[in-house]
């Protein structure tokens, strides 16, 4: 359905796909949706579909292949295999797997790419990085909303 | 005291035995109560339990079919302490989910009074829906509980499927759940969205696309901002979808299936 293997990179490194594509998600937008807005949750997020907007999740973002996000994310941990035309910061680990074509800055404690991955954009990573902002949904849609 | 619906289409002549060995069981079980006959589209069952609620019924009956059972729920659901009950004339596909076997079997069930409450979708804050609401997703707009985002489906032929409680509902999407890795929420209002036309291409199986949302609450809309239809009694240019405040009270059997 969304491709539930592990996938290994010509280097041999190993992206954690199945992990992320099997999870249950609280929310998961297909490919044949656009949404257009905030997208906030406190759950897993899948995106194979279209976001224009902001995502921002407390835990796990899947961004499938063929997804096109016109926005700035914020989660715990990421897998991006599709097209991010925006900011990325992520409190742990972002896979960025070979099909993934991101066109913004990136901040992560632990950045994977695999080869084939393009990063048109400031990269920062290391612990400092990633504990500078906590991710905390609630509080940034009030603040967005002031 | 019990009230007992009765769906007019299965009176008649070749029914009357049937009838007789029900009425006999309640009887002897204690749960005699008054019968109205329903009709199977326009009769309103909203003032018939408005005014048995005044005179002290506690439950109701449905007898008949699984739409009278679902026309009882979604009426119900509008009153406080009143559990509903259903006993099948035939085996039905709530009747299998529920673990109500038909006809005067299923008396000792109801007797046996084992309750279950689930949770009920509020259209427009008084109109109750006990199963899914099913559209087509064409021509809508969807947006959650705040209008953070608004959500638009870019090919035709889409199914919109919005529940609360999918207990009683998950056998009957069985086919596009088994391809989905759905974690519903109970306390949430929980929107399917997918499209499964089963056309091959080259031997080759289409992909099944999938959606899945919850929310505390969603509103739902035509992009055409005419009226859309949610039920024959809902019709609005506007809807806006929540759990209803009280689950509703139902009479199970210890076969249930969930």
């Amino acid at each position: 359905m969304f491709g539930a293997k592990n996938e290994t990179t010509n280097d041999g490194m190993m992206m954690s796909r199945e992990s992320s594509a099997s999870r249950e998600a609280g929310t998961v937008v297909g490919k044949a949706v656009k949404i257009e807005g905030n997208l906030i949750a406190k759950e897993d997020i899948r995106i194979e579909g279209i976001v224009e907007g902001k995502i921002i999740t407390e835990k796990h973002l899947f961004v499938g292949e063929g997804a096109v996000i016109n926005a700035d994310i914020e989660a715990q941990s990421a897998h991006i295999a599709g097209d991010v035309r925006g900011n990325v910061k992520i409190q742990s680990r972002l896979e960025l797997a070979n099909a993934a074509k991101i066109n913004g800055n990136v901040k992560a404690k632990v950045v994977v790419m695999s080869e084939g991955a393009v990063l048109n954009g400031q990269c920062e990573m290391g612990k400092d990085v990633a504990e500078k902002k906590a991710v905390n949904p609630v509080v940034a849609t009030n603040e967005e909303k002031k | 005291m019990y009230i007992y619906l009765h769906s007019v289409s299965f009176h008649g002549g070749r029914h009357a035995a049937l009838w007789n060995q029900i009425d006999i069981r309640l009887n002897s079980l204690g749960m005699h109560g008054r019968k109205y006959r329903i009709s199977d589209v326009d009769h309103n069952i909203f003032p018939i339990l408005a005014e048995e609620v005044k005179k002290g019924a506690h439950t109701v009956v449905a007898v008949g079919d699984d739409q009278l059972f679902i026309r009882l729920a979604e009426a119900a659901a509008a009153f406080e302490n009143l559990t509903v009950a259903y006993l099948p004339l035939e085996s039905t596909y709530l009747s299998k989910v529920l673990g109500i076997p038909p006809q005067d079997l299923a008396c000792d069930v109801l007797s046996a009074r084992i309750l279950e409450k689930f949770d009920l979708l509020c259209v427009n804050k008084n109109n109750f829906v006990f199963r899914p609401l099913e559209l087509k997703m064409d021509d809508l707009k969807l947006a959650d509980e705040e209008v953070n985002w608004v959500l638009k489906s870019f090919e035709p032929d889409y199914q919109l499927v919005i529940g609360v409680d999918w207990r009683l509902w998950k056998p009957l999407y069985q086919d596009v759940l088994k391809q989905m890795d759905v974690d519903f929420d109970p306390s949430k209002v929980n929107v399917l969205l997918f499209k499964n036309d089963g056309k091959s291409w080259f031997g080759r199986e289409s992909e099944f696309d999938w959606s899945f949302f919850k929310a505390n609450k969603f509103y739902l809309k035509r992009s055409d901002g005419e009226a859309l239809t949610l039920t024959p009694s809902c019709v609005t240019k506007l809807a806006e979808l929540k759990v209803a405040t009280k689950p509703l009270k139902v009479v199970v059997g210890k076969n249930r299936m969930f």
